[in-house]
């Protein structure tokens, strides 16, 4: 043992002069400036993101990825997957497969609590140690979540060097700054298939974040098949295709889970819902124009639009959904959206005025919303669930019920700003959620669908969730923040390459310690996360002008991955039906020549 | 006329535009087979044709060649799907025909190549023009030259579409058509990052889509070498980011140019120097400046040092082998953005600045070294593009010279690159790299490449124009993405009439763009707000 001990520090040697940068297979370089790039280069073996706490010395130890043992105190399914998983991701490092022995034979998994959670729920333990030990690498955790992120930074700590992978001395103590870490995605204003929400749930547990915030349905598109209400899919996606059946919808969470990540479905009332118009007409509010009912005006309002709170009926089919919707989605959150309630055809209509009069809401609109919102939230506590919802009824001045989570999404700055010295601002309207006392969620400066050409990845990284007080126990009320990549301007054909590694810049801010901020070192461990994102299947985008090791997107892989081959969603039907029309022909044809004398 | 015509379905779109508009929010109504770019006349009726798949073909009716036959395999293809290929000859059999083919009006395409075309290579002067009708069920095209047929082969793919009852149908069409401009280009740059020849080959295809016509490969600067030259390996061995696998040896070389001469497309090789050549210095030993600090070398490196005697006969051998494999008339040079500091801190260019009374006017040291490299490609008999500093600098260039702009201010450059009577390519409108939220096409869209001050004989000059797709932040994983649909708003201003350029009245037809390529295999992103293809993208 000792000899290998010697022999791994005289490797070393050559390792740190040949190949820091190969420790994290990326080389990122901007000669064009002529500028030596800033920061320290020699991180750029530390995870993705920054461990809370972690030592390494300058000790390697050889690994057998194919020969690895891992050994759990546990039995769970969870594990099981997440052991069959990173026994594939471990495997795409490149080595001799028969080599005869290794340092580190074994990866140790012990539970505290020996438990096996069903779901990752909000505030779930996630902190694990990670120590290299003589010939084995112990991580030990309370819960199943924190063994995942355990198991996601062992894998991230290996790399390889002349045809042997090898890991350093580590030793680890890691747990997340925020417990929701969210990548809100929308698959209404464009259309997701079901092997690219896998795929990016994939990478959201490479980077350790933990909550998919699906904003399903919007006025664009409605894809959820509702079993109760299927009119609402049938009329209200773009096409029979285009939807997301329950089984779908039980894949995505099925994959979620397993790798701890929660999946928060946005209902998203009373605005913001001309699709749930297609299906159930009488849901909308008609507005006027010309003295008229169901008149758009142009510009200002469609035909019919928002909730029309003044129906019963409105009330009773969110009660229908909702319970429909709490057993389908596992999570203890609901999102009810409620931004953006815009008044204007509420304003239109008479009989929306009448029944403020009655009410005696005395012209306030804000009333109305408030109206709808308490209601609509009762109609959700009611199914046992939580809400979170977006700022807009606190801006409005409503009363919003303590329980609720409420999410900060607006920014005043401009969304074209690119200009270097331009500041999120968005500080002011956590400080106004705050003083209702709100635990809340900031997404404002992490809207990764706006652009900026170049190294956009830095405005994302300088943005502090707890930047608007100096109060702990206002900080004590942000949950965590998520990105949000609206859709759009995004599909199949370019969400994942949009999504990575921007947003793993949110996801080191929402996970690493506060004191995590140089963006110039962080540069080089973003380069070698988005090659392991590369190495891994995910097309992520550049960072700056380099390449990925041996290694580039689009590469075969020398291990065959265990991963789902693509769902029939993104299928092209029409060589499909050709191909299938085809055959039956061949079919024909061959009988009747058979039948030919 | 015809000319009335097209602006009767422009106001069509219109129209059709604000009624979908007034019924929901964001959601414009794709065109169904209406081609782009826009020919220059375009007539069309609803009376619709139906296609026989079973009994399709392409015929020629005068000379055939290569390049004929190989479209005719491709464009079954895109007209049918991925399988055609395969169930082609059975769908040809006689008795397949006899049996299952349904009623169809339309079972030809005949195509007329006027002049010979086997192993034919475009040029700067190809006649692109053509002719394509489409009544009573028969589809005539007819070109002078094959790059003019390629391109109505490409125009009657897009003319096809699905009916609601599934079938393929063409509306009568009569179409007479030519490029407003004969340059139409993209430039992909392959040293801030590799990319794979794969996604060439592909991009090449999506350019065909578009009628571009110039693939512009900058193909080395300073990050990378992946040319691998056969004259002089170590260019690319040591130069290239990874030279076991991020090379473009001859034979992938070979294999784009065939590839894209096949669709009408030249491939104009850019070899940038002086400047941006750091990563030739790693293959090629004294080749570049030593840069100094004080009185010694501070172990960096500067532009190409043109003092060296060694220097011109390199170049003379290395451009000899690049004119060998590159057929296309023209070479880029590259010439932009030489900086001095280093040449300024070398003594022996010092020395050599005073031998030239040059005093210390360096642009004259860039001179020199330009019209050293102008005299080595006349040598070989080519033409060559440069960068605008080139003439900036006062450099004497061939008379055939095209010089590309590509700075702001364009409209003055290219006022005064015509005025001295040279071929201009605009570029400073379109450098796609530069992205930014929402529909930036429009932007794209609206640049026109002869609205500067000059005479007619000026605006003559103007050959067309490039995109560019700089690859600082663009690889394998984002390049057709960002690129499609955004370049085929550039490939439309260049070939379609001026007066073709309202984007409202061009998103519908972007939009079946967009479909179209994805459909046949090329990850267009969404670029004019939600919406949705019949047939979403999936990796191939």
């Amino acid at each position: 043992m000792n000899a290998h001990r010697w022999n791994a520090v005289l490797l070393y040697g050559c390792v740190s002069l040949i190949g820091i940068l190969s420790l994290g297979k990326g080389e990122i370089m901007f000669i064009a400036e002529r500028l030596p790039l800033k920061g320290d280069r020699t991180l750029s073996d530390v995870p993705w993101p920054m461990p809370e706490k972690w030592s390494r010395d300058n000790d390697t130890f050889t690994v057998l990825p194919s020969s690895l043992k891992f050994d759990s105190n546990t039995e769970c399914d969870i594990i099981d997957d997440a052991i069959r998983r990173y026994r594939d991701v471990i495997g795409l490092f490149k080595h001799d497969a028969s080599a005869d022995d290794s340092d580190i034979t074994k990866v140790e998994i012990s539970l505290g609590k020996g438990t096996c959670d069903e779901f990752p729920y909000l505030d779930m333990d996630e902190t694990y140690t990670l120590v290299t030990e003589m010939d084995k690498v112990v991580i030990s955790c309370k819960t199943v979540w924190g063994a995942l992120r355990g198991l996601e930074t062992f894998s991230q700590l290996l790399f390889e060097e002349s045809g042997k992978v090898w890991m350093r001395n580590w030793n680890i103590s890691d747990k997340p700054r925020f417990s929701h870490r969210g990548f809100m995605i929308d698959t209404s204003r464009h259309y997701l298939p079901l092997s690219i929400i896998k795929k990016h749930l994939d990478a959201m547990a490479w980077s350790k974040m933990n909550v998919l915030h699906w904003h399903i349905v919007d006025a664009q598109s409605f894809p959820f098949v509702s079993t109760t209400f299927p009119e609402l899919s049938d009329k209200g996606s773009f096409t029979p295709r285009h939807v997301y059946k329950p089984e779908d919808v039980a894949e995505v969470i099925g994959h979620a889970r397993l790798r701890g990540i929660r999946v928060i479905p946005e209902f998203d009332t009373p605005g913001h819902t001309h699709s749930w118009g297609k299906g159930k007409p009488e849901l909308l509010t008609p507005c006027w124009n010309d003295g008229e009912p169901m008149r758009a005006k142009y510009g200002v309002y469609n035909k019919a639009e928002n909730f029309d709170p003044t129906k019963e009926t409105t009330f009773t089919f969110l009660q229908q959904l909702m319970s429909e919707v709490k057993d389908v989605f596992k999570d203890e959150f609901i999102h009810a959206g409620m931004d953006e309630a815009h008044y204007m055809c509420w304003q239109s209509s008479p009989n929306i005025t009448e029944f403020m009069e009655e009410k005696g809401f005395n012209g306030s609109y804000a009333k109305l919303e408030e109206y709808y919102v308490s209601r609509a939230l009762d109609v959700i506590g009611g199914t046992g669930k939580n809400v979170i919802m977006w700022q807009d009824p606190i801006d409005n001045g409503v009363t919003v019920n303590k329980s609720a989570i409420v999410e900060v999404w607006k920014n005043k700055r401009s969304n074209i700003d690119c200009a270097q010295n331009s500041v999120d601002m968005w500080q002011e309207f956590a400080s106004h959620v705050a003083k209702s006392g709100n635990r809340m969620i900031i997404s404002s400066c992490w809207y990764l669908n706006y652009l900026c050409y170049g190294e956009d990845w830095r405005r994302f990284y300088a943005c502090d969730p707890h930047s608007f007080t100096e109060k702990q126990s206002e900080k004590d009320l942000v949950v965590g923040g998520e990105a949000c990549l609206w859709g759009e301007f995004v599909d199949g054909t370019n969400f994942l390459q949009r999504s990575w590694p921007r947003a793993a810049a949110a996801a080191e801010r929402l996970w690493s310690p506060s004191h995590v901020t140089d963006a110039n070192t962080a540069a080089f461990r973003l380069d070698a996360h988005r090659c392991r994102l590369l190495r891994r299947g995910v097309p992520a985008q550049p960072v700056l002008p380099g390449y990925c090791g041996d290694y580039d997107y689009g590469f075969e892989p020398e291990t065959p991955s265990t991963s789902e081959p693509c769902g029939t969603n993104g299928a092209d039907t029409d060589s499909v039906r050709f191909a299938v029309t085809t055959k039956v022909l061949i079919v024909l044809l061959s009988l009747l020549i058979a039948t030919i004398p | 006329m015809v000319e009335g015509s097209r602006k009767m379905v422009s106001l069509l779109f219109v129209l059709s535009l604000f009624s979908a508009l007034s019924d929901a929010k964001l959601s414009v109504t794709p065109t169904k087979g209406v081609p782009w770019p826009m020919p220059m006349d375009y007539k069309t009726t609803g009376k619709q044709n139906t296609v026989d798949a079973a009994s399709f073909r392409f015929t020629t009716r005068s000379v055939e060649c290569d390049i004929l036959l190989d479209a005719y395999v491709r464009y079954r293809e895109a007209i049918f799907g991925r399988n055609a290929d395969r169930f082609h000859a059975m769908r040809q059999s006689p008795k397949f025909v006899q049996m299952f083919s349904q009623e169809g009006d339309i079972g030809e395409v005949s195509v007329d190549v006027s002049k010979p075309c086997q192993g034919s290579y475009p040029s700067l002067e190809s006649d692109e023009s053509y002719s394509l009708s489409v009544a009573n069920g028969q589809v005539m095209i007819s070109a002078q030259e094959v790059w003019g047929a390629l391109w109505g082969l490409e125009t009657f793919v897009q003319l096809v579409y699905k009916s609601d009852t599934g079938e393929y149908v063409v509306n009568d069409t009569i179409i007479s058509d030519k490029p407003r401009f004969a340059h139409r280009g993209l430039l992909l740059d392959t040293s801030r990052h590799f990319l794979s020849t794969r996604n060439l080959l592909r991009n090449l295809d999506a350019m065909a889509q578009n009628k571009l016509n110039v693939f512009h490969w900058h193909i080395v600067d300073d990050q990378s070498f992946p040319y691998e030259s056969m004259a002089f390996p170590e260019l690319s061995s040591k130069g290239s980011y990874f030279p076991e696998s991020q090379v473009y040896t001859p034979t992938d070389v070979a294999e784009v140019i065939e590839f894209a001469r096949l669709r009408g497309i030249r491939v104009v090789a850019e070899f940038d120097s002086p400047g941006h050549t750091q990563s030739w210095g790693l293959g090629q030993k004294g080749f570049l400046t030593e840069c100094y600090s004080g009185e010694k070398p501070d172990g960096s490196y500067g532009p190409a040092d043109p003092t060296l005697n060694t220097t011109f006969p390199f170049l003379k051998q290395f451009f000899a082998e690049v004119a060998s494999v590159f057929p296309d008339q023209y070479i880029h040079l590259g010439g932009d953005e030489v900086s001095f500091t280093c040449w300024q801190s070398n003594p022996v260019i010092k020395d050599f600045m005073q031998k030239m009374s040059y005093g210390t006017n360096y642009a004259k040291l860039e001179e020199y070294y330009m019209q050293n490299l102008l005299d080595i490609i006349n040598s070989l008999k080519r033409g060559y593009i440069i960068w605008q500093e080139v003439i900036d600098n006062g450099a004497k260039v061939r008379p055939d010279t095209v010089v590309e702009v590509w700075k702001g201010g364009w409209e003055e450059e290219m006022e005064k690159v015509t005025k001295q009577g040279y071929k201009t390519l605009l570029a400073s409108c379109w450098y796609l790299n530069y992205i930014s939220y929402g529909s930036d096409w429009t932007t794209y869209y609206t640049c026109d490449p002869q609205k500067f001050n000059g005479t007619d004989a000026q605006k003559a000059l103007v050959m067309g124009g490039e995109l560019t797709m700089w690859g600082e932040y663009v690889d394998d994983t984002n390049v057709l993405s960002r690129l499609w649909p955004r370049a085929s708003a550039v490939a439309e201003r260049l070939w379609s009439p001026q007066d073709v350029n309202f984007p409202l009245v061009a998103q519908p037809r972007l939009i079946e763009q967009r479909c179209r390529m994805i459909r046949r295999g090329i990850p267009a992103e969404p670029v004019t707000g939600p919406g949705t293809c019949p047939v979403e993208y999936r990796e191939p």
